[in-house]
């Protein structure tokens, strides 16, 4: 029995080795069409870029590099801000951190501010087991840390289970399990889609703009079924619930996330980069874990939209694509205030001097008339 | 449970340990432990209808070995197949006579109101009956004693690797294996392991990336011999290539599995008989039928073909025998008019051979060009190969109608590049590449059958086995790589599974 076991570790290590030979080969985007296509856009001048917007889809779809640069370098030319959208649809924040430690790497120093959007932790359901969006971005780096999280943020069976299934995805990973077609693809220069850079070319595509270049696709469905105006109550009202609930928390934070987050901020501090975390607005039950972890971050790398009271335009439905998504206009106003409180964040941090006091009443920027800072 | 399942995966490798663990005498108890489990996997309740046709066969060959008259056997003999096959019947069969008898009321305008039955199907019903049914009557004859060990016996009837798909084993041949005591030998283990290896590639690697072009064509028709959006419609050589790809489908499917199985067992020691020996190498229809489904093809002629009076009638009942032996087979598959039309129409084909040889010996290819054998065969293998894919329409539409569809959209416009390049449309890879990566996959599937077909190896097991270090490791190699590059991950289940 000693023999077969020897065996067949051998063979199992020469097929793993030729895997990770495969895997180096391909870009570290490669399990996701989007990100491939932004980093292809990206890699084409990286240096221009000094300004990072990474996250979920609350990033991608809500803020719009073009904006939030002309802004910023309107009241803050020293900073000449180019930023480039890093947003992928239902990206955990664990991918967030592997896409930043990736950029990081292929960046020469131009990189100076990093926004992260939190929009999800780890979950991860038996439906999304074989996808190649998420395999991709598992190593022997950051497996233990995604495990132990979600054993820490889930309840029940799947404390156990959720980590299995992570497991499972970095073992499917390590050996590309049924990802052959898909490395023919990316070596093909197939893994594209050009569209989702959006029209700019800096990663941002508003819900608006990919109903008009699909209309035959699942977001007309979500436009016209998700946005009705008693769900986005419902939402709303779900949303300052758990806002109250939670405001306060810390004692439930993600101590392994939290860790990992704070270990970002530090290294990137080290190297006179900024780091923000941001917390999405119109998230739902998520709060319930994301709320609490972002309590415990500092307070200079921490921009929070949960609260709609504080940010009542965003919870309107005419600003709204469904239940937690923005649309164009929603996304122009978003832009707006995020880059308030973004600038806001570099004051604490000491980047940049406070503005002198505006001269004349209607400060451009405060374009949510209800908001006063919004802050946590 | 399914094989290509990450279930089946901890499944193996933890019975095969406590195999090996255990002592000898309570070997039997695991598996059929293991067996139950493995069954129940799907649906726990129907693990009754096993128990039921274990019960009643074990009770009825014990009473059969006990009566030296075959006469008085007889009763029990009958016992044993009205309920095996009242099973079959009421679970498979049921509605599809019942639909049928309201079909012909209705065309006379005669009031039927028999409800239909809301049952599943069972899995594997139609291979462990057959086996129960085996049991019975090779004891009513008195070629095999009955089983005094009901844990035995049990474990014959449900023994896990072949429990839902066959092989269909007849109790001479596995029953003594599974008393026996085997030792862990490596290079048996090795050969099952390798054959599991195979088998993985034919099913997640081939068949089930077949399917998508496949259920492109098929998947279209309603139901009712039209096509469900007719802007999706397809014709000409699209239709040729789906049932071509269709009929290697079905081969990678149900050989994958057969092969999984018998890899599984051996691991144990256990020989479970060979179902397919490369059939598309067939240079005749009856060929064919001796390398395709082996088992079922030998249970029929046995039990059927045999006691019709099989060849030893005249030349006109040994068609019908052969004819009708046929359209069973056909019909053992599922209750549908599709499946009866697939038997039917071998049936129709061994017929039409046989008169041939009979009538017209002289007009072979082989005797016309008898200084051009390699040629001959290569033409011969291609023509039986496009022969069966004519049943092959039936066998995977839904309906007579659908199948008709099928064959008339063959004369329509052409719609081949449709069909390559949006088939797996919706999937995260362009189906233009997994089409060619399809046709690699194809050539790699027919160059390993050719060696084994040239060897006349019983399995590609002993052949890989025999071969030097070198090749073997590469043969390890390439195959682990193709099953973990190029599994297709999507769920699917056996096809043979609903049968």
């Amino acid at each position: 029995m000693k023999k077969l076991f020897i065996r067949m570790g051998i063979l199992i290590l020469i097929v793993y080795a030729i895997s990770q030979v495969v895997i180096i080969s391909m870009p570290f985007s490669w399990g996701n069409t989007r990100l491939n296509t932004k980093f292809d856009a990206y890699k084409e001048t990286p240096e221009q870029y000094n300004t990072l917007l990474i996250g979920a889809s609350t990033t991608y779809r809500h803020i719009n590099p073009q904006a939030f640069d002309s802004i910023v370098n309107a009241l803050h030319p020293e900073l000449n801000i180019k930023s480039f959208n890093f947003g992928i649809p239902a990206n955990r924040t664990p991918q967030s951190m592997h896409m930043l430690d990736n950029l990081l790497d292929f960046d020469n120093g131009n990189i100076k501010y990093v926004v992260i959007d939190m929009s999800e932790l780890t979950k991860m359901g038996a439906d999304n087991l074989h996808k190649k969006e998420m395999l991709y971005w598992y190593n022997w780096g950051n497996i233990g840390d995604v495990m132990k999280a979600s054993y820490e943020s889930e309840k029940g069976i799947n404390k156990f289970g959720v980590p299995i299934l992570h497991a499972f995805s970095f073992a499917e990973k390590s050996l590309l399990f049924g990802n052959g077609p898909s490395v023919f693809m990316q070596h093909a220069g197939l893994n594209t889609e050009p569209l989702s850079v959006g029209p700019d070319k800096n990663g941002f595509y508003s819900l608006d703009q990919e109903m008009h270049d699909d209309p035959e696709g699942d977001l007309a469905t979500r436009f016209s079924d998700l946005r009705t105006q008693d769900t986005i109550d419902y939402r709303t009202m779900r949303c300052k619930l758990l806002v109250e609930k939670y405001k306060d928390a810390s004692k439930n934070s993600n101590k392994t996330m939290e860790a990992n987050l704070i270990a970002i901020i530090k290294q990137c501090e080290a190297n006179n980069i900024s780091v923000v975390i941001m917390l999405s607005q119109r998230l739902g039950e998520r709060y319930e874990y994301l709320i609490p972890l972002f309590n415990q971050l500092p307070e200079e790398n921490r921009i929070g939209f949960q609260d709609p009271d504080a940010y009542p335009l965003l919870n309107l439905r005419e600003n709204l694509f469904d239940l937690a998504h923005l649309n164009e206009n929603g996304a122009e106003i978003f832009t707006g205030i995020f880059a308030s409180e973004w600038l806001n964040r570099l004051e604490m941090q000491d980047i940049i001097k406070p503005l002198p006091a505006p001269k004349v009443e209607g400060d451009t920027l405060n374009l949510n008339p209800t908001a006063d800072g919004g802050a946590q | 449970m399914i094989f290509n399942s990450l279930h089946f995966l901890i499944f193996l490798p933890v019975v095969i340990f406590l195999y090996y663990a255990i002592p000898y005498k309570w070997r039997w108890l695991l598996l059929l432990f293991a067996s139950y489990y493995f069954y129940m996997c799907w649906k726990a309740e129907y693990a009754f209808l096993i128990v039921f046709s274990t019960t009643i066969d074990y009770y009825t060959a014990n009473k059969m070995s006990r009566l030296k008259d075959k006469k008085a056997r007889l009763p029990y003999l009958m016992i044993s197949l009205v309920s095996n096959l009242g099973l079959l019947f009421s679970f498979k069969y049921f509605n599809f006579f019942n639909d049928s008898a309201r079909a012909v009321f209705d065309s006379f305008d005669i009031f039927y109101n028999v409800p239909e039955f809301s049952l599943f199907l069972p899995v594997g019903i139609s291979f462990y009956t057959f086996q129960a049914l085996s049991y019975s009557i090779d004891v009513y004859r008195g070629d095999f004693k009955a089983e005094k060990n009901f844990g035995y016996f049990a474990l014959f009837i449900s023994y896990w690797p072949q429990l839902v798909a066959g092989p269909i084993e007849r109790p001479a041949d596995l029953q003594p294996q599974l008393k026996q005591n085997f030792d862990f030998n490596y290079d048996r283990v090795k050969q099952g392991l390798i054959r599991i290896l195979y088998g993985f590639f034919k099913k997640v690697v081939i068949a089930d990336r077949l399917g998508l072009f496949v259920q492109e064509v098929y998947g279209q028709n309603d139901g009712h011999g039209g096509w469900i959006d007719p802007s999706f419609a397809h014709g000409g050589f699209a239709i040729i290539l789906a049932t071509w790809l269709f009929a290697i489908q079905v081969y990678c499917d149900f050989g994958g599995y057969c092969d999984i199985a018998i890899g599984s067992a051996k691991i144990m020691g256990h020989n479970l008989t060979d179902n397919f020996k490369t059939p598309y190498f067939s240079k005749s229809i009856r060929e064919f039928w001796e390398r395709w489904h082996i088992t079922l093809t030998v249970w029929v002629r046995d039990y059927l073909y045999i006691p019709l009076g099989g060849s030893r009638v005249s030349f006109g009942r040994m068609l019908f025998n052969n004819w009708f032996t046929l359209t069973i087979m056909g019909f053992w598959h599922g209750a549908n008019w599709t499946y009866i039309m697939f038997g039917f129409i071998h049936g129709f084909f061994i017929v039409m051979s046989r008169v041939w040889d009979r009538y017209l010996p002289n007009l072979t290819l082989n005797k016309m060009l008898p200084n051009m054998k390699a040629f001959v065969g290569v033409i011969l293998m291609f023509w039986i190969f496009n022969l069966t894919c004519i049943p092959d329409i039936f066998f995977r539409s839904n309906s007579i109608g659908d199948a008709w569809n099928i064959i008339q959209s063959i004369f329509s416009a052409d719609t081949t590049s449709h069909l390559i390049h949006n088939s797996a449309a919706k999937g995260a890879v362009p189906s233009v590449i997994e089409f060619w990566v399809s046709i690699a996959c194809i050539a790699i599937l027919f160059f390993t059958d050719y060696k084994l077909y040239t060897n006349k190896s019983v399995g590609i097991d002993k052949f890989v086995a025999s071969k030097p270090f070198y090749a073997r490791w590469s043969f390890y190699v390439v195959f682990l790589i193709l099953v973990t590059l190029f599994a297709y991950t999507s769920k699917s289940v056996f096809i043979y599974f609903a049968f």
